[in-house]
């Protein structure tokens, strides 16, 4: 070490971000997979679910003709991102807000922002992770296979719009405690799930139910996957433009949540 | 060497109707360890977080190292260890290091953070299985690491064990002999006697008293003196120059006087057969606790 003069100009150079950012990437799927009880409910549940409710209609058809093997995996895939989403951002948000590590890296020179794409990129790349495994069990369990491209066109369009869900589990994170903040997580997953017609189709729900889905962002997502399934985008700008509504409000509440945060020096 | 590093102007600092802080006037000079000292509530991590730029002052201004606090620019010469160990389980300690190392533009070799902070040993093991003390040198070696010109210790050897504290100031030493300022808080007082340069105490968020540790025992210029006898409370009493004076039932003496010499002697010349003698000058804890005695009555009333 040698002997610094720490009153002379200031140095203004800054750490070089690409590494800092991988660095962050890095460590946040490290946290992710040394988890087990999160690897269990965001990999193992929808594989779970999928084998005990979507596996036994896999080999029918709709009534639109459609494969519903190709459909029912969407919307078991829809379920996955919204646990990610609830789980990697709500509860532990969370739980980094009230130890401190939080403040910890508010003191830090790393920038907010940075530490919000690291989070985002992690949880996408976790994302594509567990859709593909959905997808690899869906396959050698039930058959189920997709022309590559549409394969991949209905994963990028589900992870773009899952971004909406990511702001919302940001809004639990900074409003809830971390133990109201799991449990949140878990209900919302579930319930809202449920509501948008990922686990039973829609048409076979409730009447109330049929008429609130449409103001659930998981449906306007799984919307757009089995639009993207059936090889038709005519309708999606419409659940785009929910989306991205949604994105809006949870992103400003979650600023909000955040700034208050700040200000209490928490 | 001797620049500021830190300058607080009637800095006032209110929680909804709590005043943490009253017009605190500070300066803390570049390249020393200065120790924030102060009871429970005396606003001293109020004032660290208005230095790290975490809180923003209802009145006055915080500059660091020349700069607001809360500008990047500055952040990359400061490191923190905050008072809760607020740790990123799911990684290993030298993860973690080398993490924090990424937002610094120079920071330390991770190894030699790690070897700083008494960590090699633990390296590979997860910051979540850490012992108290262990996580509170990891907290250590996040502090460190980016290599700050600027670093602030809250309470850093709470929680650590005889060992873990003796490595920690050797470590502050390191930094202190690197040109480093260094602030930190701590309850142990006898640590911040030996290794502060300059002693700060506060009560109720005000300043009371800012000097050299000798300067602030000079303050209180008493002296203990303990021995165990069969003299009884006003006998103890009549010796000389005694200034307050207590014993238990087994005689265990205890006085307070300016002249220890004269008091010795008048005992030892009174004949009675006294053992066990001990005679302690003012320790930086006596100043600590008769300034805050001091000041608690007008703290409240003001």
């Amino acid at each position: 070490m040698t002997t610094l003069t720490p009153t002379a100009a200031a140095p203004t150079r800054r750490a070089p971000v690409p590494p800092l950012l991988a660095g962050l990437v890095l460590a946040e799927l490290r946290r992710l997979v040394r988890n087990p009880m999160f690897a269990i409910g965001t990999l193992g549940f929808p594989i779970m679910f999928f084998a005990l409710f979507g596996l036994p209609a896999v080999h029918q058809t709709t009534e639109s003709g459609a494969n519903a093997g190709q459909y029912i995996l969407v919307s078991f895939g829809t379920y996955s991102l919204l646990s990610v989403a609830m789980f990697s951002f709500g509860a532990a948000v969370a739980t980094e807000r009230m130890g401190g590590w939080l403040r910890l890296l508010r003191a830090s020179p790393l920038p907010a922002p940075l530490y919000l794409a690291a989070k985002i990129i992690a949880a996408l790349l976790f994302s594509a992770l567990s859709l593909s495994l959905l997808s690899l069990f869906a396959h050698l369990a039930g058959g189920v296979t997709f022309p590559a491209g549409t394969g991949l066109l209905t994963g990028l369009k589900l992870l773009l719009g899952m971004i909406p869900l990511i702001a919302l589990g940001l809004c639990i994170g900074f409003l809830a405690s971390p133990a109201s903040a799991s449990v949140l997580a878990n209900i919302l997953s579930v319930i809202v799930s449920f509501g948008s017609g990922l686990f039973v189709p829609l048409d076979q729900l409730p009447k109330f139910m049929q008429a609130l889905a449409p103001f659930l962002p998981s449906y306007h997502l799984a919307q757009l996957g089995w639009n993207a399934v059936s090889g038709q985008a005519r309708g999606d700008a419409v659940h785009w433009v929910w989306l991205a509504g949604y994105t809006l409000v949870f992103g400003l509440v979650a600023a909000w949540a955040y700034r208050r945060d700040e200000a209490r020096g928490q | 060497m001797n620049g500021t590093a830190i300058e607080l102007r009637g800095v006032g600092k209110t929680f909804g109707r709590v005043q943490a802080l009253h017009d605190l006037n500070l300066t803390i000079r570049a390249g020393e360890l200065t120790a924030l000292l102060g009871p429970n509530g005396a606003g001293k991590t109020t004032a660290i977080g208005l230095m790290l730029g975490l809180l923003q002052p209802t009145a006055g201004t915080v500059r660091v190292l020349g700069g607001d606090p809360r500008e990047a620019r500055t952040r990359t010469q400061v490191g923190a260890m905050p008072q809760e160990s607020a740790l990123p389980g799911a990684l290993t300690v030298r993860e973690a290091v080398t993490l924090f190392a990424r937002m610094y533009p120079a920071p330390l070799p991770v190894t030699e953070a790690l070897a700083l902070a008494d960590l090699l040993p633990l390296a590979g093991r997860r910051a979540g299985a850490l012992s108290g003390g262990q996580a509170r040198r990891l907290a250590f070696a996040l502090a460190v690491v980016g290599n700050p010109a600027v670093l602030y210790l809250d309470e850093p050897t709470t929680g650590m064990d005889a060992g873990s504290r003796q490595a920690f100031w050797a470590a502050a030493e390191r930094m202190k002999a690197a040109g480093r300022t260094i602030l930190l808080t701590t309850h142990y007082l006898e640590e911040a006697e030996r290794t502060a340069d300059r002693v700060i105490v506060m009560n109720a968020g005000h300043l009371l008293a800012d000097g050299t540790p000798e300067s602030l025992r000079a303050r209180v210029a008493t002296s203990r003196v303990r021995f165990t006898s069969d003299l009884v409370l006003a006998e103890l009493r009549h010796l000389p120059g005694v200034e307050a004076a207590g014993v238990d039932e087994r005689g265990h003496a205890a006085l307070t006087t300016r002249t220890p010499e004269a008091l010795v002697a008048a005992l030892v010349q009174s004949g009675t057969p006294f053992r066990e003698l001990e005679v302690t000058r003012a320790s930086l804890e006596d100043a600590f606790l008769s300034l805050t005695a001091q000041a608690s009555p007008a703290a409240v009333s003001a």
